[in-house]
């Protein structure tokens, strides 16, 4: 890394020099990516697999590839972005967006769900069970723990500001 | 800066993992105490009849053997007509089963018979059913709520005067004092219990002058109609208003109605 940087500082930067800088970037950005949402995202795609997770989830197929989209998007960007200040952005934005959308898929942490009648487990005529989960309590924490997840992100983009105000900015990507 | 940013973010991430790890552990457990293990298990459904009093009884069985507190399990159970209109409704709830512990509470349902006969006399006569809406929930490790809502289970209600119906009187006697006929009078008990009642009976002539009154006593068995042919046998009040012919109104009187209920009038020669 310090031999890129001083190559950097030195004479124009070349091709190879870029590629030294991106390509550990991109392979990071993959693999984070993958580890952040990729591998369920793959998963649902797979018509055996899928087909089962989505009648657990009390979402739509969709809204489950989407949410999933915009996770991986989050991370990539934010591993792609390394060094500069727009993680620290993305991972608040990110955490606010996560607030928001499992409150409202989790409608406010009470979840209910209505048991229909298969040719597995047939219902008598008229009858219906509606299972019912509460957990807002548990909610309530994970919000809380967002919440400090924010103030800690927003402290580290002032500490980063700080701190480039003494050393520089670092170079601009092309 | 950086040491308390960096404490901060140790925090949060330690407290998600506990969050996590109580989560996942909670939600193992309370899937093997309920689905697994049937922790929580309802028992066979009693109904019986006493004093007037129509009882259906629910036994709840609750083994905790997962590793978190059950708390306020409570069952409901709302009875309705098939107009929709609430005929009973009771809920009965157990406040803490700690694990490793097994409790079992009887849920109890009851309906007065002379209330529900009085205002849907319909019910001695008629076999129908009822709808029951049910539900059970509980709170697990303090924080999670479950409830399961069984809705519009039916409930069969068998009439103890099933398809009654007089079909006739015949071989009216006059004997000095009484006035004997047989009355044929058909249904089936399909109650829970055995069921009494008397039946009134006010003779008039074909003129519809009043010529006296009696009653006799009726049984029948759970499942069948009445064991002994009826007969009514009426205390004449005035001799001269007998001319031979005439009719009966005829009336049931049983433990669980408040007035009589008019089965009609019968004409006989």
């Amino acid at each position: 890394m310090t031999e890129i940087m001083a190559e950097m500082r030195g004479d124009e930067t070349t091709g190879r020099t870029w590629l030294k800088i991106l390509l550990p970037r991109i392979l990071r950005a993959a693999g984070w990516g993958l580890l952040m949402g990729g591998e369920l995202l793959i998963m649902s795609y797979i018509p055996e697999v899928g087909g089962e997770l989505y009648r657990y989830l009390p979402i739509e197929p969709m809204e489950f590839s989407n949410f999933l989209i915009l996770f991986i998007f989050f991370e990539v960007t934010i591993q792609l972005l390394r060094g500069t200040i727009f993680p620290y952005a993305l991972r608040t934005a990110r955490a606010l967006i996560s607030m928001i959308l499992l409150v409202t898929i989790t409608n406010g942490g009470v979840m209910t769900m209505t048991i229909q009648s298969t040719p597995e487990t047939p219902l008598p005529t008229g009858m219906g069970i509606i299972l019912s989960i509460d957990f807002k309590a548990v909610l309530s924490v994970f919000l809380l723990l967002s919440l400090l997840s924010i103030i800690k992100n927003v402290l580290n983009a002032i500490d980063f500001m700080a701190k480039t105000e003494e050393t520089g900015f670092p170079l601009e990507l092309p | 800066m950086r040491q308390s940013v960096r404490a901060l973010g140790l925090t949060v991430t330690i407290s998600l993992l506990l969050l996590f790890a109580f989560l996942a552990t909670a939600i193992y457990s309370v899937v093997q105490t309920s689905l697994v293990e049937r922790g929580i298990e309802l028992g066979e459904t009693q109904i019986r009849v006493f004093n007037n009093e129509f009882m259906l009884s629910i036994p709840l069985k609750v083994n905790n053997t997962g590793y978190y507190d059950l708390t306020e399990v409570r069952i409901t159970t709302t009875l309705t007509s098939r107009e929709g209109g609430v005929l009973a409704a009771n809920t009965t709830t157990i406040d803490m089963v700690e694990r490793g512990i097994s409790v079992t509470a009887i849920h109890r349902l009851s309906i007065n018979m002379e209330d529900l006969l009085t205002n849907m006399t319909y019910l001695l006569v008629n076999d129908t059913h009822f709808n029951m809406n049910s539900s059970i929930g509980f709170r697990y490790a303090h924080v999670l709520s479950f409830q399961i809502t069984v809705t519009n289970t039916t409930m069969p209600w068998g009439a103890p005067f099933s398809a009654l119906n007089l079909t006739g009187v015949s071989h009216p006697l006059f004997n000095g004092t009484h006035l004997l006929l047989d009355v044929a009078l058909e249904f089936e008990n399909h109650s829970f219990s055995d069921v009494m009642g008397t039946l009134h009976f006010k003779a008039y002539n074909r003129g519809g002058t009043y010529i006296g009154s009696g009653e006799d006593f009726l049984y029948a068995p759970i499942g069948s109609g009445p064991i002994e042919p009826v007969n009514a046998v009426i205390t004449v009040d005035n001799f001269s208003n007998i001319t031979g012919e005439g009719y009966l109104e005829v009336s049931l009187d049983t433990s669980f109605l408040e007035n009589p209920l008019e089965l009609g009038r019968l004409d006989y020669d």
